[in-house]
């Protein structure tokens, strides 16, 4: 114990670590201040950096933050969402981002829960077993009629365009990207909302 | 803050109270997970007064730490983390619908840390909490990009551009916005420096680890890269400016018996 002391001491004394002034770093403020809070912020850094490593399941508030960061190539092919709105094609350059997102999104996510692959079976139910929380597949439970879905859209986009909007086609179109522009291929009507 | 949030939300038609929520989306977030299981999330479908409700929790309560801390309450330590769980739980709630992303919410989410504290002394520690927070969250980023690989790929941007823009790119008219993205995708070099560049300032912060004499730097590359962002993606980040309060704040010391500030201009410092 006393060679450990003697070690701690030749190492402390040294120029490197008397440039370091432990007094001001952040974590030894925090911790003479509060040990809770130190080991509340430690705990939290921890779990961030966890989770960031293990590139799996997030927790709010620790996320990861890696947008756009994966590989994007130039496709060949694109497939994107086109809406007849009371029977004239929207222009969604004509209108400002955030209700591109709040026209769109409904569609593309109602369109993936129709299609199964149902993440509650295959990954949450099983994971909140493991924890022991306490949980019912109805909270969980993401399909809603195709009716109840028509009408609510109908109103969100009636709301979102400020006009009565009657009818709403919803189409996904294929598209081929050469060169500066993307041809059409192939439309598919996907919903006939009236 | 608080009050411009309700605002942009009311006026672009963004309140749960006025989308009215007909169905969810399940993800991969363990906080998620949570608070579906109470059924929070299933008991705000299509009901418009408890998402009324909701929402006024949420904006009214940093009011509430307002007045408890102008007549210094007792309640007011109570009040800070009702502010702060409460903001997380309505940033969750609100993201399990088909609305926003969780990463724009993160300053909402982050900053109300600063108000559970009854102390200056508190506040100053965790107003460095969140500055440190908001570093690695954007450093990470950078970090990100060279992890997964993303800049060493040339046709990195202009893949990007296709995937985020490919409403606009379809419609049937050239108006500007239409052009200026074709024109970035077909030029994918310079597209691709846009990318590094920003990769580079994401990098670029972790310095903020090191030292705070460059925050005014960091706080004006942060500021450059939200509206370039706007610009050439259409991303809004304009609702994690508050974060930048941070780097602000971060040239006030406390003085040495930890009950008052010092630094280059005075402030009107509350001791508790």
């Amino acid at each position: 114990m006393l060679k450990g002391k003697r070690i701690y001491s030749a190492v402390s004394n040294t120029a490197a670590i008397q440039k370091l002034n432990f007094d001001k770093m952040y974590l030894h403020r925090l911790y003479k201040f509060s040990k809770p809070a130190f080991l509340m912020i430690v705990l939290c850094a921890v779990v961030q950096l966890f989770i960031n490593l293990k590139q799996g399941i997030t927790a709010t508030p620790f996320l990861h933050f890696g947008m756009y960061a994966a590989t994007f190539s130039m496709p060949r092919f694109v497939d994107v969402w086109e809406f007849e709105v009371n029977g004239s094609r929207l222009d969604f350059s004509d209108l400002p981002a955030y209700k591109t997102d709040y026209i769109v999104e409904p569609v593309n996510r109602y369109y993936q829960n129709r299609q199964g692959n149902d993440v509650y079976t295959s990954t949450i139910g099983r994971l909140l077993s493991k924890a022991y929380v306490p949980h019912s597949p109805a909270a969980f439970n993401v399909n809603i009629s195709k009716q109840a879905f028509y009408n609510w859209y109908l109103n969100r986009v009636s709301s979102l365009l400020g006009k009565r909007v009657a009818t709403i086609k919803v189409y996904k179109t294929h598209y081929l990207l050469s060169g500066s522009e993307l041809q059409q291929q192939q439309s598919k009507l996907i919903y006939d909302i009236d | 803050m608080v009050l411009g949030v309700f605002l942009y939300r009311f006026f672009t038609k963004g309140l749960l109270s006025q989308i009215k929520p007909a169905f969810f989306i399940n993800k991969l977030d363990f906080t998620t997970w949570i608070v579906q299981a109470t059924g929070l999330t299933s008991a705000l479908l299509n009901n418009f007064a408890l998402c009324v409700l909701f929402e006024a929790v949420y904006f009214l309560l940093p009011f509430v730490y307002l007045w408890a801390y102008a007549i210094h309450s007792r309640l007011m330590n109570a009040v800070g983390i009702a502010v702060f769980t409460y903001g997380i739980l309505y940033s969750v709630v609100y993201c399990s619908f088909p609305i926003d992303s969780i990463e724009t919410h993160i300053a909402l989410m982050v900053f109300p840390i600063v108000f559970i504290p009854k102390s200056l002394q508190g506040f100053s520690l965790m107003l460095d909490a969140a500055r440190y927070f908001f570093i690695y969250f954007f450093a990470s980023a950078g970090v990100w990009k060279l992890m997964l690989g993303g800049v060493f790929n040339i046709d990195q941007m202009s893949g990007i551009l296709v995937q985020q823009h490919k409403e606009v790119l379809t419609s049937n008219h050239s108006g500007n916005l239409h052009s200026f993205y074709w024109w970035l995708i077909t030029h994918r070099v310079l597209a691709y420096c846009l990318y590094a560049l920003s990769t580079a300032v994401e990098l670029f912060f972790i310095v903020g680890f090191f030292t705070k004499k460059l925050d005014r730097l960091l706080m004006f590359l942060y500021l450059g890269f939200v509206i370039a962002d706007f610009l050439v993606m259409r991303i809004d980040y304009f609702r994690t400016l508050p974060i930048l309060l941070c780097f602000i704040y971060s040239k006030y010391h406390l003085n040495d018996k930890g009950d008052g500030i010092r630094g280059r201009k005075a402030l009107n410092a509350r001791v508790s």
